[in-house]
């Protein structure tokens, strides 16, 4: 495995370099000048197990202090997850120079347009750039489970009800907070659930381990509360709402703990 | 005249027909299998039923698979009833309900701890226990070469 320059010369200023491992690609853009260790050699481990730490600090993104690094993949799945080109989030991201380049849609990524909302997009970039290996998976499930928007109504022919939009989102953006409060406040990267879809329109993550299992529900209705079950094989078991608004580092604790 | 209404013994097993989109991408049964339509989830005892009969009465049957379950163990999940219902109307003498998956059908003992859930809580441990009494395909779809458009 060596690191390889996929993308470069894109401006004067920048310079887009690709590392490319077995697990992940990550995209540091790097200013002309250094910026000094982005962080302690003992965090970046920490972060990227496996990983070599970069030669140079990636250079600070306009404003937004969570994007000096971008994964590639993770970049490519949520805009592919949620419909908008990466032309954009880069753009948005205050890259407009990158942007600007006609390679980077054509050669890099390939995505569809969908309309969402750009705020929940820009919070889902965010989350990817911060704790970008440990969530990999996690958004790489996310973007396979939009399958789950094909489901109409009646879609098996016997009056089944549809999945919205709405209720997926909620499902995999409590999940991508999930994931990232298990990357920043335990150090590990949350299991990826089944992403699955349920019972009149409602979604579930289903995180099925060797001596536990957890089960998430998120109706149709935005108004009620997703609601969880989680047993043990020691008979221990957990269960109540969410607020799916916030994460919930109980459920996360739940998870980790093994016997 | 019709058919009576029998009582199903704990030992007969149940027939589920899954349908296979629901089950993109993974192919992996989960707790999403057990679903409510009208007030109960629909099965076949296989006292009047093969798998395959069960399988051919879904709406699209190559689209379906078949999973089993026991009576006595659905059963023994609290507020859960198996109660055969056939249907004339459809010439299913096999056709029975499983009761309470949304609703309990009795209510609970007091000292059962599903007293405490709400609704949609005991619901979804409803469903997280049948899967783990679930015995799995007993007619597997994505080994007999089937798929659905759209993925």
């Amino acid at each position: 495995m060596s690191d390889s320059t996929l993308l470069a010369g894109i401006a004067p200023s920048f310079t887009l370099r690709v590392r490319t491992r077995t697990t992940f690609s990550r995209i540091v853009l790097l200013g002309n000048k250094s910026l000094g260790a982005p962080a302690s050699a003992a965090h970046w481990r920490r972060r990227f197990p496996g990983h070599a730490r970069p030669r140079a600090a990636p250079q600070e993104l306009g404003s937004n202090r969570d994007l000096k690094q971008l994964n590639v993949s993770s970049l490519a799945r949520i805009a592919k997850g949620l419909g908008v080109p990466v032309w954009e989030l880069l753009r948005e991201a205050g890259l407009d120079q990158a942007a600007g380049h006609p390679e980077i849609p054509s050669r890099a990524f390939a995505v569809h347009h969908q309309n969402v909302e750009w705020d929940r997009l820009w919070w889902a970039i965010s989350v990817a750039a911060e704790t970008t290996p440990a969530i990999v998976g996690i958004l790489d499930a996310i973007n396979r489970s939009r399958t789950i928007l094909s489901l109409a109504d009646d879609w098996d022919g016997e009056g089944a009800v549809g999945y919205s939009t709405a209720t997926w989102e909620r499902a995999t953006l409590f999940l991508l907070r999930q994931a990232k409060l298990a990357a920043d406040q335990f150090h590990v990267a949350l299991e990826v659930p089944g992403i699955s879809p349920a019972d009149q329109g409602s979604i579930d993550l289903f995180w099925r381990a060797q001596d536990r299992r957890l089960l998430v529900n998120f109706p149709a209705d935005e108004g009620a509360p997703a609601t969880y079950y989680g047993e043990n094989r020691k008979g221990d078991t957990i269960s109540g709402h969410i607020n799916t608004e916030s994460a919930r580092a109980d459920l996360i604790a739940w998870l980790a703990t093994t016997f | 005249m019709p058919w009576p209404r029998e009582v199903i013994p704990d030992s007969d097993r149940l027939f589920l027909r899954v349908h296979i989109r629901l089950l993109q991408p993974s192919q992996e049964l989960h707790p999403g299998i057990f679903r409510e339509h009208d007030g109960s989830m629909s099965v076949d005892w296989e006292r009047y039923s093969t798998a395959e009969e069960s399988r051919g009465r879904a709406g699209e049957p190559s689209a379906n698979g078949v999973v089993t379950l026991v009576a006595g163990e659905v059963r023994s999940i609290s507020g859960l009833a198996v109660e055969h219902s056939p249907d004339e109307e459809r010439s299913n003498r096999a056709h029975s309900d499983v009761l309470g998956i949304s609703t309990p059908v009795a209510p609970a003992s007091p000292i059962d701890p599903v007293v405490a859930m709400s609704e949609g809580t005991r619901k979804t441990m409803v469903r997280a226990k049948l899967l783990d009494l679930c015995n799995g395909w007993i007619i597997n779809p994505f080994e007999q070469g089937m798929s659905v458009s759209g993925f």
